[in-house]
């Protein structure tokens, strides 16, 4: 009859080595899979243009230029801002912000309707 | 017997248990590891994904305020209408617009998946968009005769385009103009009011209701205290036979409704609320946010100070109440209103009485006469003027009164008073 000693002991320094090198290994392999998806989608990049161009889009609400374009430049990708006229109506304008890479590809993007301000100035002017 | 003995024994080979476990062990922990560290980075990019479209739809919601303020026809006459901000229906925006007495709620809202997104703000006409009419006189064949220290500072809509210069009660006018701004001729008649402004109240006057509201009675609040939501639906408070609202604290959507005249005490307590009596008296020392509607007087006594955005509207109802001979605004000395105060009549007398030291900033429209005896920081329109001193009674005449739509804080949201005004202005945020 064969007896299995079902007790549990305490393991060797063999024992211990293996599982460590299976571990660590594990891991190694799981970061590494997750950092080429995690680049392959730019998730970090994406996260960093959706931070940026969300307090971008900000200070180019309170900026005074109204209608035309620019271009702000960060290490990894550029900030394209473009005002131009609401199409429906000429009052207002739409302000949009596209955060892209140096091959073309869109990270995030936004737009905003916003009232271009002229009948303001004027009365602002008006009572100064 | 030895010899099988020893085969026997060679079975007995101690199997080390502890490896299986032990292995079975740091498979679950490193494929828990790896499990947690996946989830993490998936709900990690999820967190970026969801806020992103959030911040989207938060921006459309803006937007779409933005085009109903700068007087983009949204609603097409509707009560609500649904826009395409960009020509897709993934960037739609619900808009919705009620009235609340004078000013409008408007409220715009949007979703995706899941996620939504509302705002609701209370609003009112730009008045700066429009001329500056400090002062319209209408022409009655009689002029306007201004003494003392009495500065209009605006457009100003004058009998004969001019005004003349007189010294009463031993006061000469100081200034070399006669205004300081443009003076036009006025019309015979003053201007209509917009037959949109009073269309709340005209409702609630005539059915004593408005539609989707609740109607309670005073007696079932508890501690005399009331707070109601714009996101909910109207309350509608019948005050019964309470006069005195002393104690009474009320804020946000209430109409308080009384057939008999209506006290307002120092110790009440109203904000946003909507007050509607045949007549309506406000105690010496009260602070608050109201609009008031009557059919006959609304009397604030002295050191009132009625916050912006409050309503002071006597409105003539054919038959309604048994009106009086004559519709009456007063406004206490040292008192202080922000809004409007207005009066609709279809043929009785008009009065506002401003006493001296009172201050009303936004506008005044009083088919009638009107005695000034404190200030306007910014529109005022009447028919006629009236002045009592202890010595005499003057007609049309103004001393040491000050009318100036100059002065009006930019940032101030009036009413479309005489016309619709497309460009609209936010009161405020009531999310």
């Amino acid at each position: 009859m064969v007896k299995l000693n079902l007790k549990l002991s305490g393991s060797t320094l063999i024992e211990t080595l293996v599982a460590m090198t299976l571990i660590f290994t594990a891991m190694t392999l799981s970061f590494s899979s997750i950092i080429k998806i995690k680049k392959s989608y730019n998730n970090d990049l994406r996260t960093a243009a959706y931070m940026i161009v969300n307090k971008q889009i900000q200070i180019e609400e309170s900026d005074s230029i109204f209608i035309g374009s620019k271009r702000l430049d960060y290490p990894s990708f550029s900030i394209r801002i473009t005002k131009t006229l609401y199409d429906i109506n000429s009052k207002f304008y739409v302000l949009a912000l596209k955060a892209i890479t140096s091959d073309s590809l869109v990270l995030y993007e936004t737009r905003k309707i916003l009232k271009i301000p002229t009948i303001d100035k004027n009365i602002k002017s008006a009572h100064n | 017997m030895k010899k099988g003995g020893t085969n026997m024994n060679r079975y007995f080979i101690k199997l080390k248990g502890g490896i299986l476990y032990y292995s079975l062990i740091v498979m679950i922990l490193s494929s828990s590891v790896i499990g947690l560290i996946l989830l993490c980075s998936y709900y990690g990019d999820k967190v970026i994904t969801i806020s992103a479209k959030q911040a989207e739809i938060e921006r459309n919601v803006f937007s779409a305020f933005n085009l109903f303020l700068g007087g983009m026809d949204v609603f097409k006459g509707k009560g609500s209408s649904t826009i395409n901000l960009y020509g897709s229906s993934s960037d739609s925006v619900y808009l919705n617009r009620t009235y609340w007495g004078n000013y409008s709620i408007i409220k715009a809202g949007a979703k995706w998946k899941n996620k939504s997104y509302s705002k609701v703000a209370l609003v009112g006409s730009n008045l700066f968009t429009d001329e500056h009419v400090a002062l319209f006189m209408s022409d009655e064949g009689r002029f306007l005769s201004l003494s003392g220290k009495t500065t209009l500072t605006g457009t100003c809509y004058l009998p004969g385009k001019t005004a003349r210069i007189a010294a009463i009660e031993g006061e000469q006018y100081i200034h070399k103009e006669l205004a300081f701004g443009e003076i036009k001729a006025s019309p015979h008649s003053l201007p209509e009011l917009n037959k949109n402004l009073f269309s709340f109240a005209n409702e609630l006057i005539s059915n004593g209701r408005i539609y989707n509201d609740s109607i309670i009675n005073i007696d079932a609040i508890d501690s005399n205290y009331l707070r109601n939501p714009f996101s909910n639906k109207t309350f509608i408070v019948n005050s019964g036979e309470l006069k005195n609202l002393a104690g009474y604290s009320f804020s946000g959507n209430i109409i308080i409704l009384s057939t008999s005249p209506l006290i307002i005490e120092k110790s009440t307590k109203l904000e946003d609320v909507i007050l509607l009596a045949p007549k309506i008296y406000v105690k010496n020392g009260f602070k608050g946010t109201f609009q008031a509607y009557a059919v006959q007087t609304i009397d604030i006594d002295e050191n009132c100070d009625l916050g912006f955005p409050s309503q002071l509207c006597v409105i003539h109802c054919e038959g309604k109440y048994n009106p009086a001979d004559s519709l009456i605004i007063s406004i206490g000395k040292r008192s202080k209103l922000s809004g409007a105060a207005i009066i609709k009549s279809n043929g009785l007398t008009s009065f506002i009485k401003i006493s001296s030291g009172a201050k009303i900033y936004g506008q005044i429209y009083c088919p009638g006469a009107v005695e000034l005896q404190g200030d306007v920081i910014g529109s005022l329109y009447c028919k006629s003027f009236y002045l009592e001193t202890p010595r005499s009674k003057y007609f049309d005449h103004l001393l040491n009164s000050n009318i100036d739509f100059n002065s009006l804080s930019w940032h101030f949201v009036g009413i479309d008073l005489i016309k619709e005004n497309p460009i609209k202005s936010v009161i405020k945020w009531l999310n």
